[in-house]
């Protein structure tokens, strides 16, 4: 069992912000700072993305984050 | 006093008894439904961020129409059909498309294609969301050799008159078509089917009792791929019903023996990028930004396919969390062995890996439990869990996982503990064992190097005449090398698995790299293999493949002290044997300088 107790603790908040119901025309207009600072959260990420190259590797396979 | 626009905002959160449930593969519908609502949250920032951006610098949109278009028709689209927009925005590829262009924005880089043209995508995008929504509109998009696609549904093909241009896509009365210079591609009235000039993004439906698998074949969507645009290749008819031949039976066996897996797969894994056919090992492959999508390679039957469906799942569903919550620290250093690749791996990867062979796993374990393919399932579960259980233990203590990582790692653990304790075939198990060891001595001999004094040491002992090495053999503490010391070699474990799943082999050409002494090795002639590795040594004392095979070999036969050193330290016997091979005095046979090192390894 473990240890933690997942029924009482608070949820995970992530750093992404909730655009699901956002229309997209509403999505244009979102300048505030939780949003800037959201989108620059996601932006960075991308840089985070290394192509390796190198790969010659037949049985294995490859997987990007 | 009213909150804040920000104190307003939501952001996506996860409920701790999801993060455990899908740790311990005991997720379903819901949370996967999660992870992809946010995937769509971090698309529309990168699609924001992107056409802001690239608004601001004119020039780099070449002959684009103004991006306030893609704005406006995406706008529009929505207004009139909502899911049209959201199924745009979950087509995996706009997923990889927006990553790859927010890079090559911020470098002010042209990729594959100037920057335009994948700048220009967004209205592709656009358009193919206009289509879905049956809307009257015009608008421009990129051609690439001829080839102007319409994201999740399909591309116009026309003469590639130059390598970059633009086609004029057209909605009205409601028909929809592709214009390129003189010529016309109308979209089939009705989607399912191609018609002259057009390919269609073709899907495969599969439905075993309450299970509906739905998966896209995407063989056209440039962003496809795993690191940047490639062009289409569009598989023939007889391979497309291969593969609908080998889903079906794919989901059949996981609806059957995994159905926990076969609810919420189906939410997480939507489109496959269809790969050539290879011989051994299930080729496949994925990217973080492509929440959804896997390169697969055309596999050889339907349990090779669900063990791989299940296996890019996993990484589909990490990907996700790893998006809303941070599992460990930035640390890119390939320094950790795994079983399921030839180098090293940094952290990240090491733990990708052993979350999707986590659920290979537990896939071969179903099967076997319950006697399907038998031989096949009992080995397959046998190497997994041990091999997955071997990382996962070096994960545990590693300081680089974050609290929730350790977290994650534990919950992992809860199920695959006692899984090792279960009970399979004696054969089964002898065999993971057996590859397991060729395949780690084969790593140490080709990744590790042992420290130079201690080579020195162990050297000057043997030109003494020494009965033992002075010394207790510690693990090295000199990082792997990420480049191997010498080619890799699959035979045995090529051998091993055709063995396993065609009842016998016979002496095989095909099999690359395998010797004389691999099929010897492989169908337990023990004798015959060790002569026939030895005289490979005598060849070609520095080749890995035999030095572990001599090893595994004379292993098999009982315990051997030169079998300790060539399995547990073959990198120490390998860099001892060639400073030795550089004295005027001829060199001894390998085996027995392993031999004598041998003598003070554990066993």
């Amino acid at each position: 069992m473990s240890s933690f107790s997942a029924s009482t603790e608070p949820d995970i908040e992530s750093a992404l912000i909730d655009l699901d119901g956002i229309p997209l025309t509403a999505l244009r207009g979102l300048d505030d700072e939780a949003f800037r600072h959201s989108a620059h959260h996601v932006v960075e990420r991308t840089r985070h993305v290394r192509a390796r190259y190198r790969s010659a590797n037949p049985p294995g396979g490859e997987r990007i984050d | 006093m009213p909150p804040s626009a920000d104190e307003r905002r939501a952001f996506h959160r996860l409920p701790w008894r999801d993060f455990d449930a899908l740790a311990r593969l005991q997720g379903d519908e819901d949370m996967a439904r999660r992870l992809r609502r946010a995937e769509r949250s971090r698309r529309k920032l990168l699609i924001h961020a992107l056409l802001i951006e690239a608004a601001k610098t004119p020039d780099k949109l070449g002959p684009l129409p103004p991006l306030e278009s893609v704005w406006e028709l995406l706008a529009r689209a929505e207004a009139r059909t909502p899911r049209a927009v959201n199924r745009i925005l979950t087509n995996p590829y706009t997923g990889s498309w927006a990553g790859y262009t927010t890079r090559l924005l911020r470098d002010s880089m042209d990729g594959v294609s100037p920057l335009w043209m994948h700048l220009g995508h967004a209205h592709a995008i656009a358009a193919a969301a206009a289509i879905r929504a049956e809307l009257e509109f015009e608008t421009e998009i990129p051609v690439w050799q001829g080839n102007a696609v319409l994201p999740s549904l399909g591309m116009a093909r026309f003469p590639a008159t130059a390598p970059f241009s633009l086609a004029t896509v057209r909605g009205a009365g409601g028909r929809y078509s592709v214009s390129h210079g003189e010529k016309t591609v109308w979209l089939p009235i009705s989607s399912g089917s191609d018609g002259p000039g057009w390919q269609e993004i073709r899907r495969v439906r599969s439905q075993v009792g309450a299970h509906r698998f739905t998966l896209w074949l995407d063989d056209l969507d440039p962003y496809r791929g795993l690191y940047e645009p490639i062009p289409p290749e569009r598989l023939p008819g007889k391979v497309f019903a291969d593969w609908q031949r080998l889903i079906d039976d794919a989901c059949r066996l996981i609806a059957a023996h995994v159905p926990e897996l076969a609810r919420i797969m189906p939410v997480g894994l939507a489109s496959l990028v269809p790969e050539p056919r290879m011989r051994f090992g299930n080729k496949s492959a994925s990217t973080g930004e492509a929440f959804g999508s896997a390169v697969v390679g055309l596999p050889t039957d339907g349990a090779a396919l669900a063990d791989t469906l299940i296996h890019e799942f996993q990484h589909i569903v990490l990907g996700g969390l790893l998006h809303l919550v941070e599992l460990y620290e930035p640390d890119p250093s390939e320094r950790i062995y795994v079983a399921w690749r030839d180098d090293p791996r940094p952290l990240s990867g090491a733990l990708q890996g052993v979350y999707a062979f986590f659920g290979v796993t537990a896939f071969w374990r179903a099967l076997a439990g319950e006697g399907v393919m038998l031989r096949r399932s009992a080995f397959e579960f046998a190497y997994w869990r041990r091999q997955t259980w071997r990382t996962l233990q070096q994960l545990r203590t590693d300081a680089t996982l974050t609290t929730a990582g350790r977290r994650f790692v534990e919950g992992i653990a809860e199920r695959l503990g006692p899984w090792q304790d279960e009970a399979v075939p004696a054969e089964a198990n002898d065999l993971a064992a057996a590859v397991a060891q060729d395949h780690f001595a084969g790593w140490r001999a080709r990744h590790l190097r042992p420290k130079p004094s201690v080579v020195g040491e162990v050297v000057d002992a043997w030109l003494h005449g020494r009965a033992k090495p002075p010394v207790t053999l510690h693990p090295t503490d000199l990082p792997p090398t990420p480049v191997p010391d010498g080619i890799w070699s699959h035979a045995r474990t090529d051998l091993i698995r055709l063995a396993i799943r065609d009842a016998g082999i016979g002496r095989n050409p095909d099999i690359p790299g395998a010797t004389d002494a691999d099929f010897a090795y492989t169908r337990g002639d023990f004798p015959e293999a060790i002569e026939g590795y030895r005289a490979e040594l005598a060849n070609d004392p520095d080749q890995p493949a035999s030095l572990v095979g001599l090893g595994l070999a004379l292993s098999a036969r009982g315990p051997h002290p030169a079998a300790r050193a060539l399995l547990h330290c073959p990198e120490l016997v390998r860099a001892v044997h060639r400073q030795l091979r550089t004295l005027d005095s001829p060199p001894p046979a390998v085996e027995r300088l392993a031999a004598w090192i041998g003598q003070v390894v554990p066993g």
